[in-house]
């Protein structure tokens, strides 16, 4: 039981951090929300199609960008959907970085949009990370026979 | 927001309909439950078309009205929803049926690509003229700027929503006095 409650109280505090630092928004519970009996594992496969289209965008991304003459319009298209994305996701920093970055698309800025691509690149190492680790304490506390405590 | 009431399901229920000789007591025991489960699905058995070209905000968006009780279908493109409102019009007017909606609301994305909202709605109306109907379109945009507003009225959106979708809002606009 005390292992439980640990892990309830490890999750709570792991979460909130995640809302704290700006990792994530409400948007994010909005999702915890649509996840029940009838679809237990909503969330994390949001997520990982979530990861896989940023991958996708990213490279795209940076394809877009190699050439020395820039298709900016072909760039920005790929930084609206992210943003899309990153934003039903509740992913915050990666769509505030998107928001920026489509300024600089506009501006046809290509040494803002390369910057703007590092710190998306870097955004979404960081969010993998915080959000596999919250999966992982979640799976923990199934095991040991507990319930994910709910989101207010 | 949930009460024990809800907890109730049909087995327990006939478990006390069985235990219990009062008729009336289950009988209001059984208007409570319905009720709650009207309360949770207030877009039970409505026709929805989610038009979105984002994978993640179409599955979010269809999730969060299959979650209200919608029956929901997709559209990834203002053409591909242009061409699904035009063949279920014309199947239903084969079927004799031409003056119900073929969906009750149209959730529609602005920004896409081969053909955006604003285009496929202006089509859609142009469409529906031959039916005498109007199906109520909801414009998603990501954000809430006036120019977005009037640009999804002029083409003829009965509705403006922001993306993602938030359901109290949503409940807003459907229970708003203007619908046709």
């Amino acid at each position: 039981m005390d292992v439980i409650i640990q892990l309830q109280r490890q999750i709570a505090d792991y979460r909130a951090s995640l809302y704290r630092e700006g990792y994530v928004d409400d948007q994010f519970t909005q999702l915890q929300k649509l996840q029940d009996e009838s679809s237990p594992d909503f969330v994390v496969e949001v997520t990982s199609l979530f990861f896989e289209d940023c991958e996708k965008l990213v490279n795209n991304m940076a394809r877009a960008l190699e050439p020395r003459a820039v298709d900016f319009k072909q760039v920005d298209s790929h930084v609206h959907q992210l943003k899309g994305s990153s934003s039903s996701m509740g992913a915050a920093r990666i769509k505030n970085i998107c928001i920026a970055f489509r300024t600089y698309c506009e501006s046809q800025d290509h040494e803002g949009c390369l910057r703007c691509l590092q710190q998306v690149n870097h955004e979404y190492s960081q969010l993998k990370i915080k959000l596999q680790t919250l999966f992982r304490l979640e799976q923990q506390i199934v095991a040991a026979g507990g319930s994910i405590p709910v989101i207010q | 927001m949930e009460s024990t009431a809800q907890e109730i399901n049909t087995e327990d229920l006939n478990l006390l309909n069985r235990s219990n000789s009062s008729v009336s007591h289950t009988s209001s025991l059984q208007q409570i439950v319905i009720h709650k489960q009207r309360d949770n699905k207030p877009l039970d058995g409505k026709r929805i078309l989610v038009v979105e070209d984002n994978d993640l905000l179409r599955r979010l968006t269809a999730t969060s009205l299959c979650k209200l009780g919608a029956n929901v279908e997709r559209s990834t493109n203002g053409e591909e929803a242009l061409n699904q409102v035009c063949k279920a019009l014309s199947d239903q007017k084969k079927e004799g049926d031409s003056k119900s909606l073929p969906y009750d609301y149209i959730f529609m994305d602005c920004e896409m690509p081969i053909m955006n909202g604003y285009e496929a709605t202006r089509l859609i109306r142009i469409e529906e003229k031959q039916y005498d109907v109007h199906i109520p379109i909801i414009a998603l945009t990501a954000h809430a700027m006036p120019e977005e507003a009037s640009k999804s009225f002029d083409a003829g959106m009965d509705f403006h929503l922001t993306k993602p979708l938030q359901v109290d809002k949503l409940m807003d606009v459907i229970q708003s006095p203007h619908k046709q």
